[in-house]
């Protein structure tokens, strides 16, 4: 019933530069970075990418994402992909534009027009060999480089199509570089078009066997937790793409700071992934408190890793209680101390709404990092001296995948919008491939619960 | 000064957030406006809001051939999109799930499906085992969870079982004066359990579990329903005729 507490020498690697945990960025779509922005605050630079006067923290490695240029700046290993030109030009006009490389930035002439299949195959064929010529500039320019993050929606054209296709040629290139994903998840309520569903189903059939771990936030999840817990009355783009970027910026914390209990990025996507498409873990982010609240609250470890394990700071609307933890990995920041936490950890195991597969009754995975996470001025989020982020791997986020599905059979069963994915040159039968693929996956879902110990085998078959 | 503007479009079956360019012309935001909401264009009625609950028109999208600066719309504004005929498109049939029945793979096409080997990936394919997996593949290939090799299993001999196929049986069950009689199908070790024998039944009547199959081996074959696997100790073997279900002695 032990904690599982792994103290790792990663650290001492990192700094002493033998092996640098470099990865390299890519941002797909709408889904522009106020990533960067939080990284350089994080790591104490200017939006320009030098380092403030005094402010470069001894134990922060920002060449995890960040490359330095001859003049000491530091350029963020990114790359922005659009097909449209009109989203990434405010990134070039917005106040981090000195940050970002004008090379870092891919625009098309056309958009995909939410159409997986102009993403994936007519606009996307045209834009993909340049895009590859840049991450292959930017890959020979680490020293060990680790893998890629790919940031896109599901539900829309360049993110699902254009998404895949690079996922793909990641896989052909750079085989053997781990390829994680943080993916955009159709809300349950309200889609953002109405062919969402079918990009979706399209787009995870595609990527299913090139991705090592995908990251699920969904829009109204994000959306929710702004409205009722923020206090944001209409949030918008920027209001939900700043809290994604606190949970990216969590997860990926461990490789950028040092900490006490320190876990590298790749130890936890074994601990998280028990079966290769398995990869979907939800991510529960506390504390969400607003600015104005933040002085009235706690926030003790014990209030955070509860509040983790509560449908209401879950970036996935689905209910763990519903089904049932393959794995967990709790992700600390800031002032935390490991005896607490095992504390916290101990009162949580003997909840009964948290149940485990049978094979893994006790698997939490601990990681602290003692940088806490920094907050953007005009961001929602109070400033925290800690923080938690979890990833669990639950079999109750198949009900998400469910729902989908469902909606992908109704508006199959009209043919509602088909000819649009074959007037780009799709064939039909990649719709009903794919969603037989999705339809496994729901299967693969009861599988992993399937496993009985044998003294309560079932009595019938 | 932007040239584009960050607006809200909803309709009866979306809602998202959009920027678009104030250049374009009424006509050319409508063709987009289809791929977005799914109506089509002759058939869209677009009105400019301050906010999505708010029935105040500010706006309405009519001359097609103007650009959308000309209407002054601003950031954080909702466009209502409505379908003036409906019975042309797929308007509000979208939403209502209960309409189609859901597809599910069955347990045998489960079971069949493998890891198919990529070109792209070749070598790594053979290498690691492959990543498309089912995970009762993976489980298989892998010899684990309760396809783990059992050496207690394999070691204890299974013990006889003096059942023969074609048999007449009752199997117990809790309720009284409820019998459910069958005839044995199957007698033998199976691939759902790690060790022992269980009995196959065809049941006289569709109260079983299954068609003969588990996980998608089959055993037997006989109708959905009608099939149940169970331990020996839960079977009575003897002369049991089917039932003659008497309507008279019930209430209906």
């Amino acid at each position: 019933m032990s904690v599982r507490l792994v103290y790792k020498s990663v650290m001492h690697v990192v700094s002493t530069g033998l092996i640098q945990y470099e990865y390299a960025l890519l941002i797909l779509g709408r889904r522009r970075g106020h990533i960067g922005e939080l990284y350089t605050l994080e790591h104490g630079m200017s939006p320009d990418g030098r380092f403030l006067d005094g402010a470069h923290k001894p134990d922060s490695d920002p060449s995890t994402f960040f490359a330095e240029t001859g003049s000491g700046k530091h350029v963020p290993r990114s790359l922005y992909i659009d097909l449209e030109p009109g989203v990434i030009d405010e990134v070039k006009t917005g106040p981090y534009k000195a940050l970002f490389h004008p090379e870092g930035m891919i625009t098309g002439k056309e958009d995909a027009a939410n159409n997986y299949a102009r993403g994936h195959y007519t606009v996307g064929k045209e834009i993909i060999d340049p895009v590859m010529d840049k991450i292959r500039r930017l890959a020979d320019n680490c020293s060990g480089l680790q893998g890629f993050f790919v940031f896109h929606s599901f539900g829309g054209g360049t993110g699902s199509g254009l998404g895949a296709l690079l996922l793909e040629h990641l896989a052909a290139d750079y085989g053997k570089k781990s390829k994680l994903e943080f993916c955009v998840y159709p809300a349950p309520q309200l889609s953002s078009s109405v062919v969402e569903p079918y990009n979706s189903v399209l787009t995870t059939h595609a990527t299913l066997e090139y991705c090592d771990c995908s990251f699920m936030v969904d829009n109204e999840a994000i959306y929710d937790i702004c409205k009722t817990k923020l206090g944001v009355a209409r949030p918008s783009f920027p209001n939900l793409n700043r809290l994604i970027a606190q949970v990216v910026s969590s997860i990926t914390a461990s490789i950028r700071f040092g900490g006490s209990l320190n876990v590298d990025l790749n130890e936890f996507q074994t601990n998280l992934v028990p079966f290769p498409r398995i990869h979907f873990p939800v991510a529960t982010y506390a504390p969400l408190i607003s600015a104005e609240k933040a002085s009235h609250e706690q926030n003790s470890v014990a209030d955070m890793t509860f509040s983790c394990f509560e449908t209401g700071n879950q970036m996935v609307k689905c209910d763990p209680k519903e089904g049932k933890y393959m794995a967990c990995a709790l992700l600390y920041r800031g002032d935390v101390v490991p005896k607490v936490v095992q504390a916290a950890i101990s009162t949580v195991k003997t909840k009964k709404t948290i149940q485990f597969v049978d094979w893994c009754k006790t698997a939490f995975k601990l990681g602290i990092c003692s940088e806490p996470a920094a907050t953007v001025p005009g961001g929602d989020l109070a400033q925290n001296t800690r923080s938690l982020c979890m990833l669990s791997n639950t079999t109750a986020i198949s009900a998400a995948w469910s729902r989908l599905d469902y909606k992908f059979d109704l508006m199959y069963s009209k043919r509602a919008f088909v000819h649009w994915y074959v007037g780009e040159g799709m064939e039909e039968g990649e719709f009903s491939e794919a969603r037989e693929d999705l339809a496994a996956l729901e299967k693969d879902y009861e599988e992993v619960g399937a496993d009985t110990p044998e003294d309560e085998e079932p009595a019938e078959y | 000064m932007s040239s584009t503007v960050n607006v809200f479009v909803v309709s009866p079956d979306t809602r998202s957030e959009r920027r678009f360019d104030l250049h374009i012309t009424v006509q050319q935001l409508k063709n987009k406006l289809e791929l977005i909401t799914g109506i089509p264009v002759p058939n869209q009625s677009i009105s400019v809001h301050n906010a999505e609950n708010d029935s105040n028109i500010l706006a309405v999208l009519e001359d097609e051939n103007r650009a959308l600066g000309f209407y002054g719309m601003q950031d954080g504004q909702v466009l209502k999109v409505t379908d003036l005929n409906p019975s042309t498109s797929f308007t509000g049939q979208l939403s209502d799930v209960s309409q189609v029945e859901k597809f599910e793979l069955s347990e045998e096409a489960y079971a069949q499906r493998r890891g198919t080997f990529v070109l792209l990936n070749l070598l790594e394919s053979i290498l690691h085992g492959m990543r498309t997996d089912t995970v009762l593949a993976y489980k298989q290939r892998h010899k684990i969870g309760r396809f783990a090799d059992n050496e207690e299993s394999a070691s204890t001999p299974v013990p006889e079982v003096n059942i023969s196929i074609g048999s007449r049986c009752e199997v117990e069950t809790s309720e009284e004066g409820f019998h459910k009689r069958g005839t044995v199908r199957f007698v033998g070790p199976t691939k759902f359990a790690k060790s022992g024998t269980w009995v196959g039944v065809e049941y006289d009547e569709p109260i079983g579990k299954n068609d003969g199959s588990v996980q998608g081996e089959r055993y037997f074959t006989c109708r959905q329903n009608f099939g149940v696997f169970v331990r020996p100790d839960r079977l009575k073997i003897g002369d049991f005729p089917v039932e003659e279900i008497n309507f008279d002695d019930e209430e209906i």
